[in-house]
């Protein structure tokens, strides 16, 4: 039977929400390797297949990011515009990222795993 | 360059950036940066087109590329921030730490609230419980700054005590709350029953940062529930004993006997004997008034007796046979509260009780004067008393029970008033304690007063002592049978003080000095019989205040073989001849049983007692009564099972002898009458059946004798009730324990020499071979028969009571119907009836001459001899 015609591709919810689910790390990861700003790391993003990052989703992210303790923030003055604000990592951004990633590296294993036959 | 906006593209960014911000309340987002970045990048963008006005399309155009607000999973939850302000900061620094730090040193300082309400800090240990509040919470403050996970986790548990220290004590100070608040304007009065709430919620505050900061650590902490029961746990602890005291008391005097029981069994168990040494002094409960009205609204409330009775009941002493108690020990030392401005309400003021002990009141000075003749074995002693007040601002009266010498009686009394020798005049007892209260406690001028207490016993009293280092000097003269229980010698024993209410001064020492025409040897005391100038006999000592009182304590002196009867003539006594002669002692008949009083500091008698009796013949060991919890009897027939049975048993707390003396009496009436040989100790409270017993005796006067044997010194209120009775017989105390046993059941066999005195005619020749005294010893021997015949007359019913008083006033003597009191004007005499006792008449230790005034004697002799020879030359 086929879905009714106004609710959502299914499929496109399910990825909506695994990009969601995997932005905070690629955030993370992004600055692991060092500071950046913000329109800095959308253009990186934006470069990740299957990402489409905007801006709008990005800064309320960062925000959290801050507030949670994971990332740090400083302003620094730009000649062409407003102050550029630059995020770096803390310890806890740190530990965070890696336990995402092995977190994230389990949960594609026990996914694939039962593909496998026994 | 400029750049100008329109309306609409203001509104358009406006409302793209409120969208934002409502996003951002889901997403833990801080909404303001949130809105604050969106705008610097269309801000950015909008630069970079180089645009001088911006239009609406313009800004919709940038905004497409920013795209929308996110939508954010519900289940991702933001960790709060860790920002505080600097006013957050410095409120908790202010109500967390300088409150209650400022709270408890304004407390130490000046112990505001242990006068007026509650003592918040009886001990250090509440002490270092409030200072851990302040403490704890700046090491909070720290941990949270600091973070760490050891440090954190150490911050949560000092962070929980606290609230459990803070808690307990906001409960505590709950009802002046209210006024506290008020009061906080007056002084910082309010400041300690506030500062708990202010630590609670500074306590509180600081458990939500300790665990925001371990969230964002990933520390798990502990629950403040642990730390919090802990800490209120102890501190309930703490008062757990003052409770159960509180109750137990209670129960004590309000209780069935079984309540009584088991109340006095939880006191000797888990009672406070501090606490019941304060509570027998109202005074001291005052610094508690809060804590102790609270407990006894909840368990029942006491009075001062009451907790005197329990002292005695727990541990067999007279609550005022110890100093008292201080407030609150170490703590109010610091505060600069000492004994001597200390305000207390005595309430045995010009009562015939010793009462409480009075602090800052000293027996600073002691003599004791005296001259006997071994052959008349009789003597006199005078022992002059120094009391000092050095009470800052209150007036004190110095009490004490004195035990004179066996058969001994009071025959002066003097007071210094202004550096003059006042003498005593002599009255009916109730006479001269009212003469001694208008005086004394309503006029407070200066008398002292003497009045029989007991069997060889008499209570010294003397008011107002001045404070501030004030003195009272008084002078007992007594007049002394001495013992004759050795054919050779005589022995004095010294006057000593059982019960007292000031303090003897550590470094007193008792000034003795005996002098005899006999040699002296000493019985206790470090001094030996230095020759005296004229063939006399002195012996010196000074005795420390301890050693003193011990019994037994005094002089042996000489006496001739053969020395025997002795004669008098005193007319200002009676009108015949005084005689002293010595009669063996009749041997007692009937049964013999012993009460032996169960109470703690008796153990040594029950040893002594098990001594003698396991020497004794099957069959012929007394029954042995113990008086404890319940009167229990020793296994009779085999003393050695009776001895063995005292010393295995406990002396344990104070017990009243009442229940046992009544069931000895039943006993030795039941066989026909006989005697009951009482060893008692201290017992300042009856409880127990005193009624009955008076009644015993009053119903079957003569038939059964108790030999009250006082084996420990002290008040024993249960002596005092027989004391009228005849068939009480003070037993004296001459020496040890077991010395002093023996010798009253050797007595009993009959045979010892026993002085009888008499009044014989005038003329009469009296016993053949009597000694003629002189008048000194002479009005000691009328002295002595005048007492013997005060007891006799008052023994023989009311009817002679009137005769009693007046031959014990015209003896001038202190008996059991007269007492001694010195006034200090005219006025206050004739007001009261009285008339003081001409100074020539009294009796006074003589001065053996200087071997200069002995030379002075022999050549005035020797010219009065030489004058009347010539003169018998000269003569036809």
């Amino acid at each position: 039977m086929a879905p009714p015609a106004d609710s959502p591709d299914p499929l496109e919810n399910w990825t909506v929400q695994v990009r969601k689910g995997v932005l905070d790390l690629c955030v993370l990861n992004l600055l692991s390797v060092g500071e950046r700003h913000g329109y800095d790391l959308v253009k990186q993003l934006a470069d990740l297949p299957g990402f489409g990052v905007t801006e709008g989703t990005l800064y309320p992210l960062l925000s959290r990011l801050r507030v949670q303790g994971l990332v740090k923030t400083r302003l620094e003055e730009s000649p062409a515009g407003p102050a550029r604000k630059y995020y770096t990592l803390t310890p806890a951004g740190r530990k965070a990222a890696a336990l995402m990633d092995t977190h994230l590296a389990e949960l594609l294993a026990a996914c694939r795993a039962l593909r496998r036959p026994d | 360059m400029n750049t100008n906006w329109t309306d609409s593209a203001r509104e358009t960014l406006d409302r793209y950036l409120a969208a934002h911000r409502a996003a951002c309340a889901a997403t833990g987002a801080d909404a303001d940066e949130v809105a604050a970045d969106l705008r610097a990048r269309v801000e950015e963008e909008l630069a970079k087109a180089g645009l001088s006005l911006v239009n609406q399309t313009d800004v919709e155009r940038v905004l497409a590329r920013l795209g929308p607000p996110p939508v954010t999973p519900a289940t991702i939850r933001p960790l709060p921030s860790l920002e505080m302000g600097w006013f957050g900061k410095a409120t908790l620094v202010f109500l967390g730490i300088l409150v209650p730090a400022a709270a408890l040193l304004l407390e130490l300082v000046t112990h505001i609230w242990s006068e007026v309400f509650f003592d918040p800090i009886p001990t250090w240990f509440h002490v270092l419980a409030i200072a851990l509040v302040p403490a704890a919470n700046a090491y909070a403050l720290f941990a949270w700054k600091k973070g760490g996970s050891a440090r954190l986790r150490r911050a949560a548990w000092l962070n929980a005590i606290t609230f459990g220290v803070t808690s307990f004590y906001a409960v505590c100070f709950l009802p002046v709350v209210p006024y506290a608040a008020v009061a906080i304007l007056a002084f910082g009065l309010g400041l300690l029953p506030l500062s708990p709430l202010a630590s609670i919620f500074a306590a509180l505050k600081l458990w939500h940062l300790l665990r925001l900061r371990a969230g964002h650590e990933g520390v798990m902490l502990p629950g403040i529930a642990t730390g919090w029961v802990a800490a209120v746990a102890l501190l309930i602890a703490v008062e757990i004993p003052g409770a159960l005291t509180i109750w137990a008391v209670y129960r004590i005097h309000d209780g069935t006997t079984q309540q009584m029981a088991s109340a006095v069994r939880v006191l000797r168990v888990i009672g406070s004997e501090d606490r019941l040494l304060a509570g027998s002094y109202s005074e001291v409960w005052r610094s508690g008034e809060g804590r102790r009205r609270l407990l006894e609204a909840l368990l029942g409330a006491s009075t001062t007796e009451n907790y005197q009775l329990a002292y005695y009941r727990v541990t067999g002493r007279a609550y005022n046979s110890v100093p008292a108690p201080r407030r609150s020990g170490a703590l109010n030392t610091m505060r600069g509260r000492g004994d001597t401005d200390e305000w207390i309400w005595d309430d045995s003021l010009g009562a015939a009780r010793v009462g409480q002990r009075l602090k800052a009141l000293y027996l600073v000075e002691s003599r004791l004067d005296g001259h006997v003749d071994g052959d008349a074995a009789l003597g006199y002693l005078e022992w002059t008393l120094v009391f000092r007040n050095d009470h800052q601002f209150q007036q004190r009266e110095a009490r004490a029970v004195v035990q004179l010498p066996p058969g001994a009686v009071v025959s002066r009394l003097t007071l210094w008033i202004d550096g003059e020798e006042r003498e005593a005049a002599f009255g009916g007892g109730g006479e001269v304690r009212a003469a001694y209260q208008q005086v004394a406690v309503r006029q407070r001028r200066d008398p002292v007063l003497v009045t029989h207490h007991g069997p060889d016993q008499v209570l010294v009293q003397c008011f107002p002592i001045q404070p501030g280092g004030g003195q009272m000097k008084v002078r007992l003269g007594i007049s002394v049978p001495l013992v004759t229980d050795r054919p050779d010698a005589a022995r004095l024993l010294l006057p000593r003080i059982v019960e007292q209410n000031f303090t003897p001064l550590a470094e007193l020492k008792h000034a003795v000095w005996i002098e005899s025409w006999q040699p002296l040897a000493a019985v206790g005391l470090n001094a030996r019989d230095e020759p005296a100038p004229g063939g006399a006999h002195a012996l010196r000592a000074g005795v420390a205040h301890a050693g003193f009182n011990s019994p037994g304590l005094g002089v042996t002196v000489q006496r001739a073989p053969g020395a025997g009867a002795v004669r008098a003539v005193f007319p200002r006594i009676a009108e015949g001849v005084f005689t002293q002669e010595f009669h063996p002692r009749p041997a007692a008949t009937g049964t013999l049983a012993i009460v032996l009083d169960g109470s703690a500091g008796l153990a040594p008698t029950a040893a002594a007692l098990a001594a003698l009796l396991e020497k004794l013949p099957a069959g012929q060991s007394p029954p042995v009564l113990v008086a404890g919890d319940e009167v229990e009897a020793a296994p009779e027939g085999n003393p050695q099972a009776t001895a063995a049975w005292l010393r295995a048993r406990t002396f344990r707390g104070g017990h009243d002898s009442g229940a046992a003396l009544a069931k000895a009496f039943d006993h030795v009436l039941s066989r026909g009458g006989g005697a009951i040989l009482w060893l008692h100790g201290a017992q300042p409270v009856t409880w127990l059946g005193r009624e009955a017993l008076e009644q015993d005796f009053a119903r079957r006067p003569g038939q059964v004798k108790v030999l009250a044997f006082p084996a420990v010194d002290g008040p024993n209120a249960l002596r005092d009730a027989l004391a009228d009775k005849p068939d009480l017989v003070p037993v004296a105390r001459l020496g040890s324990l077991g010395d002093d046993i023996a010798r009253v059941l050797r007595e009993r066999r009959g045979g010892d020499p026993v002085a009888v005195r008499a009044l014989l005619p005038a003329g009469a020749a009296g016993p053949t071979g009597a000694k003629e005294l002189n008048a000194d010893f002479g009005g000691h021997l009328a002295r002595l028969w005048a007492a013997d015949e005060v007891t006799r007359l008052r023994d023989t019913g009311p009817a002679n009571r009137a005769g009693a008083v007046a031959l014990a006033v015209r003896a001038q003597l202190v008996t059991p119907v007269s007492g001694a009191v010195v006034l200090e004007t005219k006025q206050q005499y004739d007001a009261a009836g009285l008339q003081p006792v001409d100074p020539a008449t009294t009796p006074s230790v003589p001065v053996v001459p200087e071997p200069a005034t002995v030379a002075l004697i022999a050549g005035a002799v020797a010219l009065v001899a030489a004058f009347l020879r010539r003169r018998t030359r000269v003569a036809p």
